[in-house]
């Protein structure tokens, strides 16, 4: 016969715009992403019907109790009376400053009222109960 | 005279970009925590230094004690309830208040003793009688 038989073409896919979806994606998450600065302690929150999502990663700080009522705020055990001190400074560099309570579901309310009392004392209001949905 | 050779161009590799990129978003989908800040929103009252008791109407009384019992009622009509039934009392409650024309204010008195899931537990279920209106009396 004359002429070679043309080999069939094979499908390929491009992968050349892979790049730059990976990219997109690569910024997406390094733009959503907020480091976790602190450990905190560990803690059983409660669980509830009306937990609300907390809007605003960046505002929010964080103060634990647990059962033995040790207070962590920004992985440091500290007194009702530093609470205040640490909470005013947040308040002041942030107005919006949310802080959420993460407080053993076992925990009088006792040492809850302290905690809030000093919150009061240095004006950040704002707060939030920290639990799960049932 | 000899043919000067052509200059090959020079270009840099990029085809391990790619990977490098792909290094970069496994570390940042690892790092990620999707958020699950979830809880119930409070606003403490302003510090008072001198509070002056007032009258107002339509304030219901939930009361909890140290033994985690809950009365639940007007000023001196309060009936010891069972946390569950929290919610359908405070809608009965706010459903006659209203009908008086006053609208429903929900004081909550806890003990120093009493646990604080039982706190929660009262406040979600206020929520969930939507009564937004809530002291925390101290």
């Amino acid at each position: 016969m004359i002429g070679s038989k043309k080999k069939p073409e094979q499908g390929k896919i491009s992968t050349a715009s892979m790049p730059d979806i990976i990219f997109m994606l690569l910024i997406f998450f390094m733009v959503s992403t907020v480091f976790r600065e602190y450990r905190g302690i560990p803690v059983k929150i409660p669980s509830t019907v009306n937990a609300q999502k907390i809007e605003g990663k960046r505002n929010i700080a964080y103060c634990y109790i647990d059962v033995s009522e040790r207070i962590s705020v920004d992985d440091k055990l500290m007194t009702p009376k530093e609470v205040t001190s640490i909470m005013y400074l947040k308040r002041t560099s942030n107005p919006r400053v949310v802080i959420s309570m993460k407080i053993d579901e076992n925990c009088k309310n006792d040492i809850v009222d302290k905690v809030q009392r000093a919150l009061q004392e240095a004006d950040a209001r704002r707060i939030v109960y920290a639990t799960k949905t049932r | 005279m000899l043919n000067k050779p052509e200059k090959k161009k020079e270009d840099i590799n990029a085809s391990s970009m790619a990977d490098i990129t792909f290094l970069l978003l496994v570390f940042f989908l690892v790092t990620t925590t999707v958020s699950s800040d979830k809880g119930i929103k409070f606003v403490l009252p302003q510090k008072a230094d001198d509070v002056t008791p007032t009258k107002i109407k339509g304030v219901v009384n939930v009361f909890l004690n140290d033994d985690n019992q809950v009365l639940i009622g007007k000023k001196g009509k309060e009936e010891e309830v069972s946390i569950q039934q929290v919610k359908s009392k405070l809608m009965l409650l706010d459903r006659e208040i209203a009908s008086q024309g006053d609208s429903i204010i929900v004081s909550i008195k806890v003990t120093s003793g009493s646990l604080y899931k039982n706190y929660v537990e009262i406040l979600d279920q206020v929520k969930s009688a939507k009564i937004d209106r809530i002291s925390l009396a101290q």
